[in-house]
């Protein structure tokens, strides 16, 4: 637990904020409704990151507790590792996997580090009892494999270890907030809105994430579809569609790139206040805040 | 409708333009099973749109969790049912022990000579508790710590009253004789100490979630078919998934207030979930309240022990008697110095008795007393919960019902498989084109079409399960995921394996999903 309580509010917040973000782009996702694409696992895992991390603030978490986290982080961070080859493919595996995977990989170890080397950093011991303990202005939830003296300062590796995963996160951070000024607030196709085979589309179109089309479908072939012209007021439409907006994504890191004509036009906007809010942007904006309070909570640790 | 309605807006497109054909529909509705769904027919009042996001989730929530959950409620309701079994086994198994010969016209000997019979019988053990016997052949229990039992287990002598002879020794559980404490650690842990107790925490976990789903999926049907028969009784005639999911649906009904009972009654005595039940408890102050036992005198008398122990006892016993406390009791020695004996009413059977009384022994006095008509509501009704959870409020027909529950549950889970098994996956891979639909067991075109956009790789409506023909909504995504988050905090069995299911879920999605493309 952190000894001032404004700060543990902020954190609190911060990571409330991030985690229920993320909980809206799982959902986009799981629901097919995403307009930009992403990764399940990667919302997923920053949600428990998010529920994670406030456990910590408080000093939540027990013994049994922090032996999960560390495994679950662990599996998470394999996950991440083994998405790195994919990331670095061009076409569409790229742009429907993890965005930045190396970044996530960087915050899931920064989790494990963080719950296994508490108590280290912290200089208490491991307990049994499930209570926190309170050290250098921190009390942590008690477990892990260290023992250590209580009071005695944290060993030199593990301060720079912590160190440098801070820096790192802070690096991350970086990177996030230059994506999200490079990121237009609402990413999309405007050229679509204007296009004659998606003009008659009702204002509660849904697009999925996943449709089985191929990526670069030729756009004339979809507005040439007969059964288009029969959509009803709630169809779900799959408009997957070969665009400069895509060609752009497979040229650049292609994860976050809008689905074409996902956000496209006022109709896709008019569909749901929270999901036109899920831009790429403010993915970024998202996993910037994140990448600063893990830092933030690193050092406070020393 | 009938099962062989399907919708027929679909396969024009599916050839030749790659198209997923269910997602240029929209099925509203369901087919007579109530899983299966389709187009609604003309004229057919669509449902409101919250029901149609949420019911897909709904489907697919019960059907993974039953899939997965399936053998740890299986083996739950399995060792449940041989758990109601065990009072009435205890008592035949352990008849020696628990009973006596009454000799005719002879009165019961001085319990402290009973105690002292018993502490010669263990002289390895401290005295934990002595329970005086509750009908004139039964015998007394002495309860004793002793050296080399694990946590929760005692050694108890049993003797007869009217020769202060001992019967027999045994390691108990708690008041349960061996035979009723092996099925109690069997239901419990599976013999697996701390790590078996997830798999019950697990079973707990999830049946409300099972029950919950299912009860709303089921009670939704009234809606479309407007029969409270087909409701409420199951089909007797037919063949196949519907009327296996007529059983599965209208006993699940019936069984559903007693199965939310047992859930949230065994999820007290979880390993984790319980814990924080427990905090939740004491801050709520629903906690059990108890004598207090701290004598105020000036010199605090020493912690009794042999024969000094043994009057004390009959002592306490004596005052709580004068003073109204009637058997079934207790009797528990002071802990530490300076503390007074306890007598505590144990019956637990209706009308439960579980007054209580601190007395000091060396002046006969009263020193605290609580009468169970003044607990806290919250704590009789854990009280009471607990009792009915083990067969014990109202005797054999609350065990009687508890056999129905667990019969009832062990033949949902069986049905539950059966029908999984009727739809079960046959693999397809990517460019296969679309199997045809059976006849005998008409698909909806939908749940076609959705299975393969949604890259589930399977055969038309099978591997993909009920609720994948459609979509969940994405509102209703995020409500579940939110509520999920804070049940999962609160349970967190429960919170772990689901966040394995959807993580395992998302690899799955993204998987097949980039396979199809």
């Amino acid at each position: 637990m952190i000894s001032s309580v404004p700060l543990s509010v902020s954190f609190t917040v911060l990571f409330a904020a991030t985690g229920c973000y993320s909980l809206l782009r799982w959902a986009s996702l799981r629901a097919g409704v995403a307009r930009h694409h992403g990764d399940q696992v990667a919302e997923l895992s920053h949600v428990v990151m998010n529920v994670a991390m406030i456990a910590m603030v408080w000093a939540w978490s027990g013994p049994t507790g922090n032996a999960a986290q560390i495994v679950v982080f662990t599996v998470l961070s394999g996950y991440f590792v083994s998405r790195l080859p994919l990331w670095r493919r061009p076409g569409p595996r790229r742009r429907s996997s993890c965005p930045a995977p190396g970044l996530h990989l960087l915050m899931s170890a920064s989790m494990v580090w963080m719950v296994a080397a508490m108590p280290l950093l912290t200089g208490g011991t491991a307990t049994d009892s499930g209570g926190g303990m309170v050290m250098d202005g921190m009390t942590t939830g008690g477990g892990g494999s260290a023992s250590h003296d209580p009071g005695a300062p944290a060993p030199g590796w593990a301060v720079a270890v912590t160190l440098a995963l801070s820096v790192a996160l802070v690096f991350a951070a970086v990177f996030w907030m230059r994506r999200a000024l490079a990121t237009p607030a609402h990413t999309g196709l405007p050229a679509l809105a204007g296009l004659p085979a998606l003009a008659g589309l009702p204002g509660h179109a849904e697009l999925p994430a996943h449709a089985g089309l191929p990526a670069h479908a030729g756009l004339p072939a979809l507005a040439e579809l007969p059964a288009l012209a029969g959509l009803r007021a709630h169809a779900e439409l799959p408009v997957f569609v070969g665009t400069g907006a895509a060609d752009a994504a497979d040229a650049g890191d292609g994860c976050d790139a809008a689905l074409p004509g996902r956000s496209a036009g006022p109709a896709g906007r008019a569909a749901n206040p929270l999901l036109a809010a899920l831009t790429p942007r403010a993915d970024a904006v998202c996993h910037l805040a994140m990448s600063l309070g893990m830092a933030a909570m690193c050092l406070l640790m020393l | 409708m009938p099962d062989g309605t399907v919708s027929s807006t679909v396969s024009s497109t599916w050839s030749g333009t790659g198209l997923a054909p269910g997602l240029l529909t929209e099925p509203t509705g369901s087919d007579d099973l109530g899983l299966i769904e389709t187009s609604l027919p003309t004229g057919t009042t669509p449902r409101a749109w919250w029901w149609r996001e949420l019911r897909p989730l709904l489907l697919r929530v019960h059907f993974y969790a039953g899939l997965f959950v399936g053998p740890f409620l299986l083996v739950s309701a399995l060792t449940g049912l041989m758990y109601t079994a065990a009072p009435r086994l205890e008592q035949l198994v352990h008849h020696d022990q628990l009973h006596v010969t009454v000799p005719a016209g002879a009165a019961e000997l001085p319990l402290s000579q009973q105690i002292t019979a018993a502490g010669a019988a263990v002289p390895e053990g401290s005295i934990s508790e002595i329970r005086p016997p509750i009908g004139p052949d039964g015998t007394t229990r002495v309860v004793f710590n002793a050296p080399g039992l694990p946590d929760g287990y005692f050694r108890t002598a049993f003797v007869d009253p009217y020769t202060a002879q001992v019967r027999d020794t045994l390691t108990t559980y708690g008041q349960w004789l061996p035979v009723r404490a092996w099925f109690d650690e069997l239901h419990r842990t599976l013999f697996l100490g701390n790590v078996g107790r997830v798999y019950s925490e697990l079973s707990a976990s999830w049946l409300w979630v099972l029950t919950l789903s299912g009860l709303v999926i089921w009670m939704a049907r009234r809606r479309s078919t407007r029969r409270l028969r087909r409701l409420l009784t199951p089909r007797v005639h037919g063949t196949g998934r519907g009327r296996l999911r007529s059983w599965h649906g209208a006993v699940g009904l019936w069984a559903a207030v007693g199965l939310l009972f047992l859930s949230a009654t065994g999820l007290t005595w979880s390993q984790f979930a319980g814990n924080n039940v427990d905090t939740l408890r004491g801050a709520l102050q629903w906690t059990t309240p108890s004598v207090h036992t701290t004598i105020s005198a000036s010199v605090p008398p020493a912690l009794p022990k042999g024969a000094v122990l043994a009057e004390q006892a009959e002592r306490a016993l004596a005052v709580a008697r004068t003073h109204g406390l009637t058997d079934p009791v207790r009797i528990a020695p002071p802990t530490k110095p300076g503390r007074a004996w306890g007598v505590i009413q144990v019956k637990r059977s209706w009308p439960e008795k579980q007054d209580s009384m601190a007395i000091d022994p060396a002046t006969g006095t009263v020193v605290d007393q609580l009468r169970f008509a003044d607990w806290p509501l919250a704590a009789k009704l854990a009280r009471w919960g607990v009792d009915a959870h083990m067969g014990l409020l109202f005797g054999l027909p609350s065990q009687i019902a508890l056999t129905a529950l667990a019969i009832g549950l062990i033949c949902m889970i069986i049905w539950g498989y059966r029908m999984w098994w009727l739809r079960r996956p046959a693999r397809l891979t990517p460019g296969d084109p679309p199997a045809p639909l059976p006849a005998a067991a008409p698909r909806s075109a939908a749940a076609l079409g959705s299975a393969a956009a949604l890259g589930s790789a399977a055969a038309p409506g099978s591997a993909a399960g009920p609720g994948r023909a459609r979509r969940s909504g994405f509102g209703a995504v995020a409500l579940l995921g939110a509520v999920a988050i804070g049940v999962g905090l609160f349970l967190p069995v429960f919170g772990g394996s689901l966040l394995l299911f959807l993580l395992v879920d998302a690899v799955r999605t993204q998987r097949d999903a980039s396979a199809f493309r």
